[in-house]
């Protein structure tokens, strides 16, 4: 079995713990708990979404997402990563005719005033000239960066890419809180046992006590989750060392 | 050892209380010890569940007597379905005294006795209802339990117009046993269930003074002091 439900989870901690369907909703309120808990850090719920980029540069946030993996700008077969650009603002420009939200002011590199021959003079400044304005060669100071970007505004609900963005669609790589309805049928079938001492651990008395015997239970559960998960094997290891190493000309 | 029946138990029961056999004008009537033996052995059933499975920490009331009620209809009501007990069962924790609710969800189709719905403390729908992951129940129906009618958490009569429910309801429903049917009683409770009848009936006043027109000693005597005849 590939995956795992919530169903078949707690319908299987009822049939050890010989308690009846009426404990299956307890079991699944707390079973839920334990997947959002364990998709931040253990699980890691890495959903990928396919989503509109808006007139103004703006991307819905699906209700599940917890966290950031990447933005991509899909390129064929592969994900081509943007960068986080921190520097945009959260705010939303407003027209001031028509009071719809409108495309933030891209950069001014298209001013006039700002450049020097046609070229911004971001870019010419760092030119080495000679007398006649002939370029020397050696360019230097030009970042090796771009400014495209997105910034995740959780406020808005929303991700805020750069202005003059020009492709409809990103790819988002998030983490998810384990809360949409796919994931109750999506669930490791490793995690069964953590979850199930999960689901004991809120039903004894010890409930909200993290230091108790069934809360260790939990963690050491939640311990053993995380290394078989861990799918780094003696093969990897091997070609990560073989990779390190290159042939070269001995001079 | 002869079987147990409902028509046995109030017998024996009937023996001691009058000292042998009934009497034409007997204040007990058969009728009258029968439902009382089902109400005893109710009593005793829960006694015994919170004495015994509970102790052991089961929560399964094995030994209990599930009555099972077939065709029971289900109604549409302010978006939702209801349907109505047959009877009270006996009150357990989390409601267990309702066993099991089942579907048959077209007239042609068997009752779907391994899916049962899913039972809710009362309140809980409501609650649930902000969970996105669990507020569907996983696709299942839940219902809870108020008073005597049930509340599903869809309205399964919109989704299939003909079903109706069938119920495991923890109860020992006199109705359901006639005379000489045999009772699903376990075999050390059968003189626990006499002993208490009898001692629910050894009070009884005796058989009231009757104006019997064709006893000659009742003639002229006043109305409270007139004896049964023997």
């Amino acid at each position: 079995m590939i995956l795992t439900s919530l169903d078949i989870i707690c319908r299987r901690w009822l049939l050890e713990r010989s308690l009846p369907i009426h404990f299956y909703s307890e079991a699944l309120f707390h079973s839920s708990t334990c997947l959002r808990e364990l998709s931040f850090d253990t699980l890691q719920i890495i959903n990928s979404a396919n989503l509109p980029v808006g007139s103004y540069g703006e991307i819905n946030l699906p209700d599940d997402f917890v966290d950031d993996l990447s933005v991509c700008i899909p390129s064929g077969g592969a994900l081509g990563n943007l960068p986080k650009q921190d520097w945009i603002t959260p705010l939303r420009i407003h027209s001031t005719t028509t009071g719809e939200f409108v495309p933030q002011e891209s950069l001014s590199l298209g001013n006039d005033d700002n450049t020097f021959w046609g070229f911004p003079n971001g870019w010419s400044y760092y030119w080495n000239i000679n007398d006649y304005g002939e370029s020397t060669g050696r360019f230097f100071g030009q970042p090796g960066g771009i400014s495209d970007g997105y910034k995740v505004i959780k406020q808005r609900r929303q991700i805020q890419m750069t202005a003059g963005f020009e492709d409809s669609n990103v790819v988002l790589l998030y983490i998810s809180d384990g809360q949409s309805v796919d994931n109750a049928t999506q669930i490791d079938t490793f995690a069964a046992r953590t979850i199930h001492t999960y689901i004991d651990w809120q039903r004894s008395p010890s409930a909200t006590d993290k230091d108790s015997r069934e809360a260790r239970t939990f963690q050491n559960e939640q311990r053993k989750l995380r290394a078989r998960l861990n799918d780094l094997t003696k093969t990897d290891i091997i070609n990560i060392i073989r990779n390190s190493f290159h042939a070269s000309i001995k001079n | 050892m002869a079987v147990v029946t409902i028509y046995r138990l109030a017998e024996q029961a009937m023996s001691l209380i009058e000292g042998g056999d009934a009497k034409a004008a007997s204040s007990v009537s058969f009728g009258e010890l029968k439902i009382a033996c089902g109400q005893i052995i109710n009593s005793m059933l829960k006694t015994e569940y919170f004495n015994i499975n509970l102790k052991m920490g089961e929560m399964i009331p094995n030994g209990t007597v599930l009555g099972l009620y077939e065709g029971i209809e289900v109604q549409s009501s302010n978006g939702v379905s209801q349907a109505t007990l047959p009877i009270k069962p006996i009150k357990l924790p989390r409601n267990i005294g309702v066993w099991a609710v089942y579907p048959r969800y077209a007239n042609n189709s068997n009752y779907e006795y391994n899916k049962e719905f899913i039972p809710l403390q009362m309140g809980q729908t409501g609650l649930l209802q902000s969970q996105p992951l669990i507020n569907d129940l996983l696709g299942q129906v839940g219902y809870e339990c108020f008073g005597d009618k049930l509340f599903f958490t869809k309205d399964i009569k919109a989704l299939f117009p003909d079903i109706v429910l069938a119920m495991r309801l923890a109860v020992m429903d006199i109705s359901q046993y006639g005379d000489y049917d045999t009772l699903p009683v376990l075999p050390e409770m059968e003189s626990e269930i006499i002993k208490q009848v009898v001692a629910l009936y050894s009070v009884q006043p005796t058989a009231d003074k009757v104006v019997d027109a064709t006893s000659a000693e009742g003639k002229g005597t006043p109305l409270n002091q007139q004896k049964q005849t023997q």
